[in-house]
């Protein structure tokens, strides 16, 4: 994925240090590094998010258009995802280089909220057949230090949790054209059930073991990495990323490990998640900057 | 793709006919797959495939596979190095070019440019842990693949085609890549879906266990080259179906060889 110089004594030392269950930064093979999450940080967006593990440094932006669904599927609306690799984040991204991961990234989203169960497009409909909401989530890679898909992955369900979509008090039919009235209040809004929202887990094996929240050097001695996308304790993608092979055991291990590990983390995240919400609460919420 | 400026696209709000069909409504088709597959199959059972070598006469190596109505067309091209603009590689590196042809499917408009991307992503992934790419340090193979009609299991199909075109182009390669496809309806499996299966499964009416998964092994290594799995699903019935495409794959391996082998016997008498 990227590119950093590491000689074969330092990729033997990490190898060794996962076989003895002591990563380079004193973190045991199940361990993630800190995380950071704010928020409601752009203004003009509905819903944003920030979320850093370690120097991963994501941002993400969710802003919703009317659209008209697709005459096929006339009761749900539409979500697009966008991803940008910032050249401040890693030269290797310069110009046209992010394009491919970026694709990837997106890609791997797409799928992974593909199922209704995973994320209900039935609740962007506004009036079958005519209009629904279409959601642009954008998501910026400001910094990378490896983990972009489950640091990305967290940032958007923060940002669909901080989502707040205009509410349609009537939309109603009139010769062919669609009249909407929209709440006057600017503070009324609908919110989304983000319960079931998918998050991502890169398995990385290293050597005989498999490990989570792989840093960058760790992503250069992997010999594979598996995402395995988790909702509610079930499955909601599996994809293999950056050649290699692996044994057909490895991905029984693989799920386990992945499993366990979102239960937690996702109940982490939602407890986070409302506490931070009742902290911003009770002060007046001014959005200049996100760099404090 | 060109766009096609003299074909008649209709007025811009009109759509195909073809939802109207009383056929084609949620319900039936969830009706007719709860009575068993609609060309006979056995949830179990694969179509039947055909492989030609040597389909192009202009590629390295190329194939042209039938997995029952699903055909593509796979070339692989002369070597080329990497220009010395870039950083130099050790290992050589992969491009893989995947498309629909336009009349691929019966809906010409829904052809999705992110999905070609998912898949060719998905192929190059399968196929870097196939080629010995350690041989062509600094070197580019590309590897194009056309859909010539598709009608489900297109990732399974479009993996093996690659593999037995990289043996015919004689580069080595650690194994054969075999691959197939599970549907699950319902928490069932179906092996090697067509088209409308996979629409059923995936986004018509979707029961609560349902999904499609595709597999790459390399049998003879015992190893795993590639796996993508989207739908909803219990991971207990994912790891019983990675044993069933695991025994699926070995049926596909052995027919691959048995055409390749045939192939290498008639040169032999030819020279």
């Amino acid at each position: 994925m990227a590119y950093n110089a590491l000689s074969e004594a330092e990729k033997v030392f990490i190898l060794h240090g996962i076989q003895d269950d002591f990563r380079n930064d004193g973190r045991s093979r199940r361990d993630f590094r800190p995380m950071e999450l704010q928020t409601n940080v752009i203004a003009s967006a509905c819903g944003s998010a920030r979320f850093c593990i370690a120097n991963s440094d994501i941002l993400v932006g969710i802003k919703p258009e009317i659209d008209a669904p697709f005459p096929d599927k006339p009761e749900e609306g539409k979500i697009e995802f966008h991803v940008d690799c910032s050249a401040n984040a890693l030269l290797d991204f310069e110009g046209r280089g992010g394009e491919e991961l970026a694709l990837e990234i997106s890609n791997c989203l797409r799928i992974t909220y593909a199922s209704p169960f995973a994320f209900d497009l039935k609740s962007l409909c506004i009036l079958p057949k005519h209009q629904c909401w279409k959601l642009y989530v954008d998501i910026l890679i400001l910094q990378c230090a490896g983990n972009l898909y489950d640091a990305i992955s967290f940032a958007v369900k923060s940002a669909f949790y901080n989502l707040r979509i205009p509410r349609v008090n009537s939309a109603l039919l009139d010769g062919g054209n669609v009249d909407l009235v929209l709440s006057d209040d600017p503070s009324d809004c609908d919110r989304l059930d983000v319960q079931s929202i998918p998050i991502l887990l890169t398995i990385c094996k290293i050597g005989e073991h498999c490990v989570i929240d792989p840093s960058i050097d760790e992503e250069i001695c992997s010999s594979s990495n598996i995402v395995v996308g988790v909702s509610r304790n079930k499955i909601v993608s599996l994809k293999t990323i950056s050649g290699g092979s692996f044994h057909p055991d490895t991905i029984e291990n693989c799920i386990d490990l992945a499993i366990s590990t979102a239960k937690t983390l996702d109940n982490t995240l939602m407890n986070i998640l409302k506490h931070e919400e009742s902290l911003t609460k009770s002060k007046k919420n001014i959005k200049c900057s996100f760099l404090n | 793709m060109p766009f096609d400026q003299k074909k008649i696209n209709g007025p811009d709000n009109s759509f195909s006919y073809k939802q109207y069909i009383e056929s084609n409504k949620e319900e039936n088709q969830d009706f007719e797959l709860k009575k068993g597959r609609k060309d006979g199959r056995e949830p179990n059972e694969s179509r039947k495939i055909a492989v030609q070598m040597n389909a192009i006469s202009k590629a390295k190596g190329s194939c042209y596979i039938e997995n029952g109505n699903t055909k593509l067309i796979c070339g692989v091209f002369e070597l080329r190095e990497i220009s010395r603009s870039t950083r130099y590689n050790d290992k050589g590196q992969l491009y893989c070019d995947f498309k629909y042809a336009p009349f691929s499917r019966d809906n010409r408009k829904s052809l999705n440019e992110n999905d070609e991307k998912l898949i060719s992503n998905s192929i190059k992934t399968a196929l870097e842990s196939v080629v010995c790419l350690h041989e062509f340090p600094n070197y580019q193979i590309d590897i194009f693949i056309m859909v010539l009609e598709d009608d489900g299991s297109i990732l399974s199909t479009a993996i093996m085609a690659a593999g037995v075109a990289f043996i015919d182009a004689c580069i080595p390669c650690f194994d054969i890549p075999a691959s197939s496809t599970i549907a699950f309806y319902d928490g069932k499996a179906l092996v090697d879906p067509t088209a409308e299966e996979e629409e059923i499964v995936n986004t018509s009416n979707p029961q609560n266990n349902h999904g499609t998964i595709t597999l790459t092994s390399l049998n003879s290594i015992d190893q795993v080259a590639q796996i993508l799995f989207t739908g909803y699903i219990e991971p207990s019935i994912l790891k019983e179906a990675k044993r069933q495409l695991l025994e699926n794959n070995k049926i596909h391996e052995k027919y691959l060889k048995k055409v390749i082998s045939m192939k290498i016997v008639k040169e032999n008498r030819e020279s």
